[in-house]
């Protein structure tokens, strides 16, 4: 648990006294928020797959983890259950407003019962210092595995975008056909190259076709790394054909001045099918 | 450091390694010119599947080491160069000209092989 969330050792008695008025108004309490949660966006759905029996039991595991942390001053159970909780229901695509409205009506619920219940000013000052220190530890605890969680999805799904873009498909033995479709930055040519290189070693392929029918233009760097790949290939003891270059990328090459010895250009795939097959039958 | 030189019927092959210096490359040079003339080799596969970088030294030298070997009547034939040491050498803009490369030691040696038919006929 980060130093910053952690209450200080004076606080504690404060944290305590509050944990004695939640328990004893336990019941009603948790009969309210229930309520107030099963109407929340995104928290019905993640409620009602859960029977009420693991209900009660992950509120009995709160419950007592929250004990351990207002009155003993264990904070570190609560902090990461709070942890994995902020990341599970984040996951669930539970929108973090919810949370607020959670907080909300917590307080709106715990205010009143402090006021009947505080003996003065500076018990009921108190008191809600407690409430709101335990409230901004839960808020920021699920805040931030909120956005572990979605960061740890952003990734997955740029990786997936990234695996998804760049197939090598082996048409048979010996040819590889790499289809490049949409746009290509310089990140995605370097991926491009990388999985093209790697897959003509691992399949030991003669002949591999680059078609770029579906990439509508490229910068001249982009550009200068399809021949590159072309020629790198060519070291590795293949021969790269590239197929469907459109009119803006044949301007680009010509115009960069761009190397094309040992690279063999044709017009559709169809074509390079064609050159592909005899130059395996060649062999 | 020496190289192995085996041979395999009308063929030689050397492993190379990646850890060669300059002399090292110099003595290969040496004894595969001749070796190639001992034996009456046709053809050498060099195979660099091993090797991690290719340098210009190195480059240049694999492609003398061709030229100077056709002078002796032996086709050559490189092969096992990785996807990132071939990046490299087009980024650094080294080639290896006319030496016909192969993925594996396999093929390879089935090109070499080819090329010498091919030579037979014509």
């Amino acid at each position: 648990m980060p130093m910053s969330l952690r209450p200080r050792k004076d606080q504690q008695p404060g944290l305590a006294a509050y944990h004695s008025l939640l328990t004893r108004h336990k019941e009603g309490l948790e009969a309210r928020l229930l309520e107030i949660v099963r109407q929340l966006p995104g928290f019905s759905e993640a409620l009602g797959n859960m029977s009420a029996t693991a209900l009660a039991e992950r509120q009995a595991l709160s419950d007592q983890l929250l004990e351990e942390a207002l009155v003993q001053g264990e904070w570190d159970g609560y902090f990461s259950d709070l942890q994995g909780q902020g990341r599970m229901y984040a996951r669930m695509g539970v929108p973090f407003a919810s949370w607020f409205a959670v907080i909300t009506a917590y307080r709106t619920a715990m205010l009143p019962k402090i006021q009947e219940e505080a003996a003065d000013h500076a018990e009921f000052a108190r008191l809600v210092d407690a409430m709101d220190q335990v409230n901004e530890i839960a808020l920021a605890t699920i805040g931030t595995a909120y956005l572990e969680a979605k960061e740890e999805i952003i990734q997955e799904q740029q990786q997936s975008i990234l695996e998804l873009s760049t197939p090598v498909l082996q048409v048979r033995d010996g040819l590889l056909i790499l289809p490049v479709v949409g746009l290509v930055d310089t990140r995605r040519a370097r991926q491009l190259t990388e999985n093209l290189l790697t897959a003509i070693r691992q399949q030991r392929a003669g002949v591999a076709i680059m078609d770029v029918t579906g990439v509508p233009l490229v910068d001249s760097r982009v550009a200068q790394h399809f021949l590159q790949t072309a020629q790198a290939a060519r070291l590795m003891g293949a021969e790269v054909l590239i197929t469907g270059i459109s009119a803006e990328i044949a301007q680009t090459m010509v115009s960069i001045g761009a190397d094309l010895r040992g690279v063999r250009t044709l017009g559709n795939l169809q074509a390079g099918l064609e050159a592909a097959e005899r130059l395996l039958a060649g062999d | 450091m020496s190289i192995p030189i085996l041979k395999l019927h009308q063929v030689l092959i050397s492993p190379l390694r990646g850890d060669l210096t300059d002399s090292d490359w110099e003595a290969f040079r040496r004894e595969i010119l001749q070796s190639v003339g001992q034996h009456g080799s046709l053809g050498v596969v060099l195979d660099v599947s091993t090797v991690e970088v290719l340098d210009s030294y190195a480059t240049r030298t694999l492609q003398a080491i061709a030229a100077m070997l056709q002078l002796r009547g032996a086709r050559t034939v490189i092969t096992g160069i990785r996807p990132h040491v071939a990046f490299t050498m087009v980024h650094l803009g080294l080639d290896l000209e006319d030496t016909p490369t192969a993925p594996d030691l396999e093929t390879g040696l089935d090109l070499i092989h080819r090329l010498l038919r091919e030579g037979d006929d014509g």
